[in-house]
């Protein structure tokens, strides 16, 4: 027999006991992990005013956002702190497209330039492109984030792509704006590293409505292939059933000629009650 | 002790818990019944308040109610599949299990439907998936899929039952009640061991065994793309479907194991679930899990490799984020464990591998079920805050209680039905050697006098 014979009663118990332990203990996790979110002392301090959620210090928990990490830098007080944590730029909500937005530096000297064109229309595609600059000097290297700020059911950056800066300073992505407002907001933002803040650029544009937003799409077209096939195939397995359902049914019609005859007896029936 | 001897013992020692059963187990029966009927009650809250009382928002829409559901398909595997590939194969060292995991099978499936009943808002509308289903959505592919499947798999456990039956009417008679004598009269089917019937019951067993494998790899791959069509992080991957079905095997082995412990124990059938079964389901759980393994590597490898935007936020979850100890629970109680439990020869008996199944369907649950549904949700797409879900008692209620229904339809069919194949262990006894001497490409049923 390849299977092991058996084992002594203490080992088996212990084993046993081992396996509950650990159903228990992963059973309580199911249960329990879900709220165990924010470190529940720091939670229950929250002041009023603030958003009461994990995403007032989170990002992603265990990481922390701005807020969060001004708050740790606050020594874990709410004393002196505000709702809205201030991002770190100059932001200049009357600029227009023609015109490049610019940053205030953070503590490593390095701004960021928003560079929109001057012409937009919607649903076309518009390369957008920022400047990453250290004083004077061209930065290459710097991951640049580009988001919309968005206002769908609740007001939010959406992140529309990222870039790496060339040596000319410039990160580009490809964007083509479809949202209905009139003014729309776009940021181009160098996440903070090592210390240093995270810096943005901002600027608005104002994108002309020509034509639709909708483009209809057919899809992949395979020939031949298409949802017949899938009626085809599932009519087959259906029609089988129904040949093995009416085969089945016809099994007592085909009990006339009987091979063997066990009835059982009286003596047999008790013997089984 | 000749053959008739032997057959007659078969006979008495199946038949008895289709007679009565013991305290402890009809207790267990009401037991099941009461957390069932507490699940009704919470149901009647959620129809009469809405899924407002759920966990579920916008954001994270799929919980506890999805999880459930893929781990119930994902169980169903195994019965039926594995128990078609042996017969179609001449196989027969699982013929004692057979009914044991078919039942598993359809009792998953049905509960499988109620999880998703559970989870619409409306349920009264589920006819409208029926009317207004669109063939392109893979949600409704999965509809037609596990219909298909279930109905197979309710044909295919009838269909080696009939002889039993047969069994149950002759051999019972005023032992049962009147009910029970009618039911077993209708669904023998006036079965009468005729050369006639066996060569029709034969036939029709054939081609179920064969048409039940490819439906059952379909449900499966369905239930996967389900989410591999999505272009959500974790979801949008080629191996979901080949993963759900390794996946899906595993914990339907791992299920079956423990199903065959309980009753092995219950019902005194230390006789007939052997330890053949336990070495070969053991062995095959063990390779199961070698290759759950190498799938859930392939599955994180190339996310990882790149780590891009929502996929490296997803797997940041899942490492070192809000899901890390569920995750790694998963991968030790899923993986580590029982391949430690099953190679080490002091564990490798029927206990040890039963407690291997545990923790295997366990974080099967977890890892493939909970796991692949609520942190890819929590992902946000669009502007919103990172996504939560915490399940109220409402779901968790619902949830235990359709788990509590599973038991309960297998434990109840017990009560009908013997647990283990009586005319087809009749046969096996027969031919002792029918393995080394070269078995018969399909089953044989002119050997048996069951039922007659």
């Amino acid at each position: 027999m390849i299977w092991g014979n058996g084992m002594d009663k203490i080992y088996r118990r212990l084993l046993l006991k081992a396996g509950i332990i650990a159903v228990v203990v992963l059973t309580s996790m199911l249960i329990l992990l879900p709220s165990a979110m924010a470190t529940p002392g720091l939670f229950a301090q929250i002041p009023e005013g603030f958003e009461q959620s994990c995403n007032l210090c989170h990002s992603q928990p265990p990481s922390l956002n701005s807020f969060g990490e001004s708050f740790k830098g606050n020594g874990y007080s709410f004393d002196g702190m505000q709702t809205e944590p201030e991002p770190n730029h100059g932001t200049n909500p009357g600029t227009t497209p023609e015109e490049p937005t610019t940053t205030t530096p953070d503590s490593q000297g390095i701004t960021v330039e928003l560079l929109l064109p001057a012409e937009i229309t919607r649903g076309d595609k518009v390369n957008l492109q920022a400047k990453v600059t250290s004083g004077s000097q061209a930065v290459e290297g710097k991951k640049v984030e580009f988001y919309e700020e968005t206002n769908f059911f609740i007001s939010g950056k959406m992140k529309l792509g990222q870039a790496t800066t060339d040596a000319s300073g410039i990160a580009s992505i490809n964007y083509w704006p479809r949202a209905t407002e009139e003014d729309v907001k776009l940021i181009a933002a160098v996440p903070g590293e090592g210390g240093s803040k995270r810096v943005e650029g901002v600027g608005t544009i104002s994108p002309a409505l020509t034509g639709t937003l909708i483009e209809h799409a057919e899809g992949l077209r395979v020939p031949f292939v298409g949802n017949w096939m899938i009626a085809v195939l599932v009519s087959g397995v259906w029609l089988t059933y129904a040949f093995v359902v009416v085969t089945t049914l016809q099994i007592r019609k085909a009990r006339d000629v009987a091979e063997v005859e066990e009835v059982p007896g009286e003596e047999e029936k008790q013997q089984y009650a | 002790m000749n053959n008739v001897e032997q057959r007659a013992e078969l006979e008495a020692r199946l038949l008895a818990p289709v007679i009565k059963t013991g305290k402890g187990y009809n207790a267990i029966l009401f037991l099941l019944a009461a957390v069932v009927l507490w699940g009704i009650f919470a149901w009647i809250q959620q129809l009469q308040k809405g899924l407002i009382v759920t966990g579920l928002r916008d954001q994270v829409f799929w919980g506890l109610y999805i999880s459930t559901f893929i781990f119930f398909v994902s169980i169903s595997l195994t019965g039926t599949f594995l128990s078609a590939v042996l017969r179609i194969t001449g196989n027969h060292w699982q013929t004692p299990v057979n009914r044991l995991a078919e039942v598993i099978t359809g009792a998953a499936l049905l509960a499988a439907g109620v999880m998703i009943v559970a989870d619409m808002g409306r349920p009264e509308r589920l006819l409208n998936v029926f009317i207004y289903g669109n063939i392109q959505s893979p949600l409704i592919w999965d509809v037609i899929a596990i219909c298909s499947y279930l109905t197979g798999s309710l044909i295919y456990l009838y269909l080696p039952l009939i002889p039993d039956i047969a069994i149950c009417r002759d051999k019972l008679g005023e032992v049962v009640s009147p009910f029970r004598r009618k039911l077993y009269q209708l669904l023998a089917l006036g079965w009468r061991n005729t050369p006639g019937q066996k060569a029709k019951l034969e036939k029709v067993i054939n081609v179920m065994a064969v048409l039940i494998i490819p439906v059952a790899v379909s449900v499966h791959s369905v239930t996967a793309w389900i989410y591999a069509m999505t272009m959500r992080p974790g979801w949008e991957s080629a191996i979901l479907a080949p993963y759900f079905v390794i996946s899906a095997f595993l914990s339907g082995v791992g299920m079956v194991i423990m199903a065959m412990t309980i009753y092995r124990k219950a019902f005194r059938l230390e006789k007939y679930i052997t330890m053949v079964q336990y070495s070969k389901l053991g062995w095959l759980f063990l390779a199961l899990t070698f290759i759950y393994a190498y799938f859930s590597f392939a599955e994180i490898l190339p996310g990882g490799y790149k780590l891009e935007g929502h996929e490296m936020e997803l797997l940041n979850l899942l490492f070192n984020g809000q899901q890390s100890t569920l995750f790694w629970s998963s991968i030790v109680g899923g993986i580590l464990i029982p391949v430690a439990i099953v190679l080490w020869p002091k564990t490798r008996n029927i206990t040890g591998l039963t407690i291997a199944a545990m923790f295997s369907v366990t974080a099967m649950w977890i890892k493939k079920s909970f796991l692949l549904v609520v942190p890819t949700l929590q992902i946000p797409l669009m502007p919103f805050p990172f996504g939560q879900y915490n399940p109220t008692w409402q779901e968790w209620s619902i949830t235990l209680a359709a788990v509590a229904g599973f038991a309960l339809v297998i434990g109840l069919f017990f009560r009908f039905f013997p647990v283990v194949s009586i005319w087809e262990i009749a046969d096996m006894w027969k031919e002792p050697s029918h393995e080394q001497s070269g078995a018969p490409l399909l089953p044989r049923l002119d050997k048996s006098k069951g039922g007659a």
